[in-house]
């Protein structure tokens, strides 16, 4: 509080006391953080109840920066967003990012169908630092975290907001602040459960239902292709899932919902309950947490218990704040993802055959622990045995706590120290029976994945005015140290006792490794800041790291940042009416890397008993210079911020750049020189150019109804600046200035019109790489929306990403096996049937002469003449070369547009008028209709969904419909 | 000031812990092993056999066998790029002998030996590198650590040989001064074993240099005829080898159905079953099975098997698959754990080599004939003594039925010398001695492999190709040198049907 017209002023107590000598008729301005300010007339009275409105422009919207100090947003020089716990609460899925998609400009998140794998952060394109109330932690993701913990989420984006944190926080880092105990004297108990069923799917592959498993138009199932018989029911002996054996039987296709019939009813559940109350002194609020998700195939779920209890101490000058959480995870079958043995669509739908119902395969013994009921031995295991019996179970736990101990040492100057720790113990258990198609003797394996992490700072922060000007100056110390081990072990030679799932029953000694890693970085950083007017801001930081995994001389390094922010609004605005608020934003920062751990050792790999006893070692292939450096990054970001009509209306727009240089590569040296390649500082130099933009406001408020709607747009691409004459590429088509993401692919070889080439009947692949295209994507977008009407809201979000190319494995497996559904056609009737091999290959042949090349596609000698290819083939062997096997190539064909748009959220819900919830007792009463995953456009993909970040294979996406209650005693 | 920051800094550090070096040391990798464990990883990384169905990919190509999972490219001859990932192995080399020159625990004849290795491991991967492409990396390659050159220059295919030459006489010579090698799972550290090896691979490189008189000043001729004198291979157990096991599993032969799943595709061709009808050679029934639709003949007959025409249009080789027309591979070769021994070098080789350079007046221990019936016999012997009885379709190999057919069509003849000793070398080799019979066919066009230009995938359509292409990697890594290299071997053209300086 300050003394309207003077510079005097003071900062109250905890409890409100304060001491102010004041002038006679003086009027107290009372300010706060996210609050309106309030004048104040002195009486003679010595208690005043002051109470400050909350602001509800959010103007001053209050922000966690690094290192957890918060800061209002209009001091800011660089772009940061932030999303209230509430917005991630509406709709609660498995993992809290799934939520967060699309809601934050810049931030992509790949969302998994696969129910092993989270959805994986990219801001600005990486993954930036996670924060848990100031702590950032070496383990921790947005999943290990309930929704319900989380009071709100302030993205950080770019190395500026997040220079503090130093190698680590070169991405950006997200700060989340969980829940803490509420307003003295209160007890509050919340109870909230989401429950979402699977109503369909979004993506769901089709195969070919005419021709049988086998080869060239005979059914048989040693050749793993689905390229057999016309199933026109004619008899043929085939496999009978109820004799277990041959028989003669009509060959019909039974099974062309198989994939269907195989997954079954997936569900979400996530209930949490959690008490807080709060005292004179200070407050505890413990939260409890269960996820259960069922997967989309039979056996596969995971569950997820997080329990975490906090609370804080204020005593005079002293300010105590701890907590922990622990948070376990059982999953007792995580499906295999990706193309390969064990995946359920490359079992069923890529080489499976549709002559068979897979339902009648649910008894998949035909011995037990020996041999399956199923007409495959070669490749392909029955997918009723692979959920049940080859196991890849998991138990992960993880646990973290915090100490913040903060002492007020004068008015304006404190010290803290926080200390966070983190611990995870992972145990993973492998089984694969007697008689599987990859062990044939039989597997367990069990590894244990260890680690922690330990983080401490020390800060001192001061903060102090004079007349128009205010200075904050923080300074701190800061280590971070973390170590893993990867413990695992399995048996060999197969197991003694089918049945038997045990190290002790392999039958020669069993394997085992142990691999560690291990660092330490140590810091010194502090940062002044500047404001005058409360319109003008600017900020220097610099801080130091001391790196492990650095050599000596080079591994103390120095970065610094600039920001600032200058709101001409707050010195002149001749249509306040109109512009509530307007912010000019600019940072600049040096960011640095480090190596990973070990990297500079020279040091032999031990391998023991390879053969006969004895064991080998050998020398690392990759090399390292000897004056190696940290990798250094200079950023600088330009942002605006408006805002219109008592924010009805604003927008915010950032420009970044990012120049990479003295990059740390993995340089690539010829083979010949006997390794390799080199870990080197390469002179090559990257630079990333992006956008952000955030519209958003409310188009209808009326008495009873609101709308309130963002709508946000961001892209970026990284551009070679510069190149390196030794270690860049030679190849022409990387150029400076052009962008780093060219899809470089094999394409067929053509004429000059673009015909395909043929030899003997079938296509020919160039002997170098072409550019297809860009791999990521143009843009990604958001869109939210709110509407509330009375006690009803209604939370819709959509967002998606337009355009990158992305390789349809699906595709290619599924053309390559011959379960393609555009396989079905009248050539291959033609040779299946009337045993004609009369495919001919639309395209031209070579009937002289020859063209050369050189390494990157350009012409040295060309006197080829061309005919019209009239080489009739088998349409098997011309569809499997033009379609190899998805390991060997990527053919353009199957190259796709990724682009697609999902309808990720809907949720309405009803709060009960207070009126009636206290009539029962309650303080809150909301009950909803929510679904995740509604619906999904995509340009391109047709069997599977792009979500992902990559297509292989994946498992089709569950479409989730359900309710939620959330109450509040 | 800077003392109360240390201490500060130090005092937050108080778990973390520790010197800088010691948390970057990785407690699981040491910075110095003995000799032993490189001369063991080195010496099996020269006896790797690849993975899979790439185990037998060589008999694609020499038309032995075909495969019937999909169309691979070598079954119609169209050869990609190779690379020079080996010389990694020489890298290992090159620690070997720093460690043992380094250990004063070892003797100076386990130091030789070392010496020794390293030459010969050298000159082994040169060989199969130049053999491929041409010119190579050689006399500036595996520097890249110890001086920095990164981008080694070409050396001529001439001059790879002239080294290669001189280093297996030194390699020889260096074992005959040795006691004993350790860490060898090949001769179990006999050093005159080594020796007897080096000296046959010797007489390998210099008859795949039957077109050349002179390599630099090294005279082809002088140099195998002083070899031959030397102690060679004596059976076809002191092969240079590996021998697989049954009762480890990390031991098992590459092609046991355990490990892969490929063992349902490959068929044998027309080539080689007809040839061994013709030849009524028994190793016939230890090579195959006997073909579905031909059930009704006895197994122990010749009828009874049969090929598929290995250049036909890859339908028609499916469709006659599909319809059981023709014989599998033995099973002995993927359900025998132990399979059979993979060689690289041979006894029974290095006989028909002795054959080879007799035809041509050159002066061997024995005669040209003499030779080749040791070699007949040795090769023979080998497949019946890897063949239990269960796979061999009743039919035996033994001494009495060799002698017979060494009277019978494969009887030395002299006017036919040259054709009859590819046939034999040739018949000696399925899924041993990787690439050996390609490298003696294109040398000298023996046995002749059927070729149809209208299902041959080779852009010169009336040949198989005659090199691999030069790795892409080298063009944007050693830029300078591979254009240098290609330009004055194949006037800058880079395909598989350049000639390469060994064939002029």
């Amino acid at each position: 509080m300050v003394i309207k017209g003077t510079a005097t002023g003071t900062i109250t107590g905890l409890d409100g006391d304060f001491q102010l000598e004041v002038p006679d008729k003086s009027i107290l301005v009372i300010s706060y953080i996210g609050y309106s300010p309030k004048e104040v007339a002195v009486t003679a009275s010595t208690v005043y109840t002051i109470k400050l409105a909350e602001d509800t422009q959010k103007l001053d919207e209050v922000i966690v920066t690094a290192l957890g100090i918060k800061r209002e947003e209009k001091a800011l020089g660089y772009s940061v967003q932030k999303i209230g716990g509430e917005d991630l609460e509406v709709v609660k899925g498995v993992n809290v990012a799934t939520s967060l998609t699309g809601k934050i400009a810049g931030l992509s998140i790949n969302n998994s169908s696969e129910i092993s794998e989270n959805p994986e952060l990219k801001l600005r394109g990486e993954e930036p630092l996670i924060v848990i109330d100031g702590i950032a932690y070496g383990n921790m993701t947005l999943g290990d975290i309930s929704a319900d913990d989380i009071e709100s989420i302030d993205v950080l984006k770019g190395a500026t907001a997040s220079a503090l944190y130093g190698v680590r926080g070169r991405a950006g880092a997200v700060m989340i602040t969980t829940k803490k105990s509420g307003k003295e004297g209160t007890l509050t108990v919340n109870v909230s459960n989401n429950t979402m069923f699977s109503a369909g799917y979004l993506s769901m592959p089709k195969a070919q239902s005419s021709y049988s498993t086998g080869n060239y138009g005979k059914l048989e199932y040693n050749s793993g292709n689905v390229w057999g018989d016309y199933m026109d029911g004619h008899e043929v002996e085939q496999y009978d899932p109820e004799t277990m054996g041959l028989k003669k039987m009509p060959l019909l296709s039974r099974g062309g919902d198989n994939i269907s019939n195989f997954l079954r009813p997936s569900l979400v559940t996530n209930t949490n309950v959690n008490i807080s109350q709060s005292g004179k002194l200070g407050g505890f609020r413990v939260s409890a947490t269960q996820v259960h998700q069922n997967g989309q195939y039979p056996n596969s779920s995971l569950d997820k218990y997080i329990i975490n209890g906090g609370g804080n101490i204020t005593y005079n000058k002293f300010k105590l704040d701890a907590s922990f959480s622990y948070k376990k995870e059982i999953a007792p079958n995580m499906p295999k993802v990706d193309y390969g043995g064990g995946n359920i669509l490359y079992n069923m739908l890529v080489w499976g055959g549709t002559e068979y119902d897979i339902r009648d395969f649910r008894n998949y013994w035909k011995v037990k622990d020996q041999k399956q009921n199923w007409p495959f031995s070669a490749w392909y295991d029955n997918p009723y045995y692979i959920m049940n019996e080859r196991i890849d179970e998991w138990d992960k736990n993880l646990f973290n706590t915090n100490l913040t101990l903060s002492y007020e040492i004068l008015k304006n100057l404190s010290v803290m120290f926080r200390s966070g720790y983190d611990n995870f113990n992972n145990a993973e258990e492998k089984r694969q029976s007697v008689g599987d198609s990859g062990e044939k003797r039989g597997y367990f394996g069990y590894n244990q994945f260890l680690g922690s992490s330990f983080n401490n700072d020390l800060i001192v922060n001061g903060n102090f005015k004079w007349k128009d000007f205010g200075f904050d100056v923080i300074g701190g110390l800061s280590s971070y140290w973390y170590k893993t081990t990867d413990f695992k072990s399995n048996t060999r030679g197969g197991l003694s006792v089918p049945g038997f799932y045990s190290l002790n029953a392999s039958v020669e000694r069993p394997a085992v490794e142990r691999k560690m890693k291990e660092k330490a970085l140590y810091s010194v950083y502090g940062k002044v800041g500047l404001s005058w007017k409360s319109g003008i801001y600017v900020d220097v930081t610099g801080r130091n790291d001391w790196s492990s995994s650095l050599p000596s001389t080079s591994r103390s390094y120095f970065y610094p940042s600039v920001s600032g922010s200058f709101i001409p609004t707050a010195f002149y605005n001749p249509i306040e009416e109109v512009l509530d608020f307007w912010k000019i934003r600019g940072s600049w920062t040096v960011a640095k890397k480090d190596l990973d751990v070990y990297e500079i050792n020279r040091v032999f790999e031990v391998s023991t008993d390879v053969w006969d006893g004895m064991s080998t070692a050998t020398y690392p292939t990759k090399l390292r210079d000897p004056n190696i450096k940290p990798e250094t990054e200079t950023s600088y970001e330009f942002g605006t911020d408006f805002r219109f009509l008592n924010g009805r209306l604003f927008f915010d727009y950032t420009y970044f750049n990012r120049l990479r240089f003295d990059r740390l590569i993995e340089a690539k040296i010829s083979q010949g020189s006997g390794s390799e390649k080199i870990i080197t500082n390469t002179t090559e130099e990257l630079m990333q150019k992006g956008m952000e933009f955030t519209v958003g406001g409310k188009p209808v408020v009326t008495k009873d109804f609101e709308w309130e709607s963002t709508v946000n747009i961001a892209y970026w691409h990284w551009y070679y600046h510069k190149l390196d004459p030794v270690h860049s590429s030679k190849d022409p088509r990387i150029m400076e200035g052009e962008r780093e993401d060219k899809y470089f692919m094999t394409d067929w070889e053509t004429d000059h019109a673009g015909n395909i080439v043929h030899q003997a009947g079938l296509p020919v692949k160039n002997k170098f790489q072409s550019v297809m295209g860009y791999k990521d994507p143009k843009c990604i977008l958001g869109w939210t929306n709110k509407f509330s009407y009375k006690n009803l809201d209604l939370n819709i979000s959509i967002d998606g990403r337009i355009g990158g190319l992305m390789y349809s494995w699906t595709e290619q497996a599924m053309w390559n096996s011959g379960a393609h559904p555009d396989s079905d056609n009248q050539w291959r009737y033609d040779e299946v049937v009337n045993g004609k091999q009369s495919y001919v290959g639309p395209g031209v042949k070579v009937v002289s002469g020859s063209a050369s090349y050189d390494p990157y596609g350009n012409v040295i000698s060309d006197n080829r003449v061309f005919a019209p290819n009239d080489d009739a083939i088998s349409y098997q062997s011309y569809t499997q070369v033009y379609n190899e096997n998805p390991w060997d190539h990527d053919a353009r064909q199957n190259i796709k547009n990724a682009s697609f748009i999902k309808l990720r959220e809907v949720a309405l819900n009803y709060t009960l008028p207070s009126t009636i919830a206290q009539k029962i007792l309650m303080k809150d009463v909301r009950v909803g209709i929510i679904g995740q995953n509604l619906l999904m456009w995509t340009k391109e993909f047709k069997f599977s969904d792009p979500d992902r970040g990559k297509e292989n294979l994946n498992t089709p996406t569950a479409r989730y419909i359900g309710f939620n209650i959330n109450l509040t005693l | 000031m800077k003392k109360i920051f240390s201490y500060l800094l130090m005092s937050l550090s108080l778990v973390a812990c520790g010197d800088f070096d010691d948390v970057n040391q990785n407690p699981d990798t040491p910075s110095i092993v003995t000799p032993d464990f490189l001369a063991t990883r080195i010496i099996l990384k020269t006896t790797e056999s690849p993975a899979s169905k790439w185990f037998i990919s060589d008999s694609w190509l020499v038309k032995q066998t075909s495969f019937t999972e999909h169309m691979e490219w070598f079954l119609y001859n169209k050869f990609e790029r190779e690379d020079f990932k080996d010389y990694y192995h020489l890298t290992d080399a090159q620690k070997m002998l720093e460690l043992s020159e380094a250990n004063e625990a070892l003797s100076e004849g386990e130091k030789n030996a070392y010496k020794a290795l390293n030459l010969f491991i050298r000159s082994f991967i040169f060989y199969g590198t130049t053999m491929a492409m041409g010119d190579v990396p050689c006399s500036e390659a595996v520097k890249g650590e110890s001086e920095g050159i990164f981008s080694p220059k070409y050396d001529t295919q001439e001059e790879v040989f002239t080294t290669i030459l001189t280093d297996l006489t030194q390699a020889s010579s260096l074992f005959g001064q040795a006691t004993k090698l350790n860490g060898d799972p090949v001769y179990g550290g006999d050093v005159a074993a080594w020796q007897r090896a080096v000296n046959s691979f010797t007489l390998r490189v210099l008859n795949m240099l039957s077109k050349k008189q002179t390599v630099g000043t090294i005279n082809v001729r002088s140099l195998f005829e002083q070899v031959a004198a030397q102690p060679l291979m004596e059976k076809e157990g002191d092969s240079y080898r590996r021998v697989y096991e049954a009762g480890k599993s990390a031991q098992w032969y590459p092609f046991y159905f355990e490990k892969q799943n490929f063992w349902t595709y490959p068929v044998m061709t027309s080539f080689l079953v007809d040839m061994m009808k013709d030849l009524k050679d028994n190793r016939l029934f230890y090579y195959m099975e006997p073909a579905e639709a031909l059930s009704a003949v006895s197994e122990s007959s010749f009828d009874a098997y049969s090929g598929v025409n290995p250049v036909l249009e890859y339908g028609q080789v499916q469709a006659e698959f599909t319809a059981g027309k023709h014989s599998a591979m033995n099973k002995r070769y993927h359900h025998l754990a132990q399979g059979e021994p993979v060689k690289f070098i041979a006894y029974s080789e290095i006989q028909f080599i002795l054959a080879e350079a007799a035809l041509r007046g050159w002066k061997t221990p024995q005669s040209a004939k003499e030779h080749y019936e040791k070699g007949v016999r040795a090769a023979m012997s080998f497949t019946a003594e890897n063949t239990p009885e269960e796979f061999q379709h009743g039919v035996t190999i033994d001494e009495a039925y060799i002698e017979s057919y060494l009277k019978g069509k494969a009887a030395f003849d002299e006017k036919r010398g040259l054709e009859l000793v590819m046939q034999q070398k040739f018949l000696g080799s399925l899924f041993q001695l990787p690439l050996n019979s390609y490298y003696d066919y294109r040398r000298t066009g023996y046995p002749v492999i059927p070729i149809d230009p209208a299902t041959n995938m080779n852009e010169v359509k009336t040949q198989l190709p005659v090199r691999w292409m030069y790795p892409d990697e080298e063009y944007s890594q050693n830029r300078a040198n591979i254009e240098e290299a290609i330009q004055r071997q194949y006037g800058g053209s880079d395909t598989p049907n350049d000639v390469m300086w060994l064939l002029k």
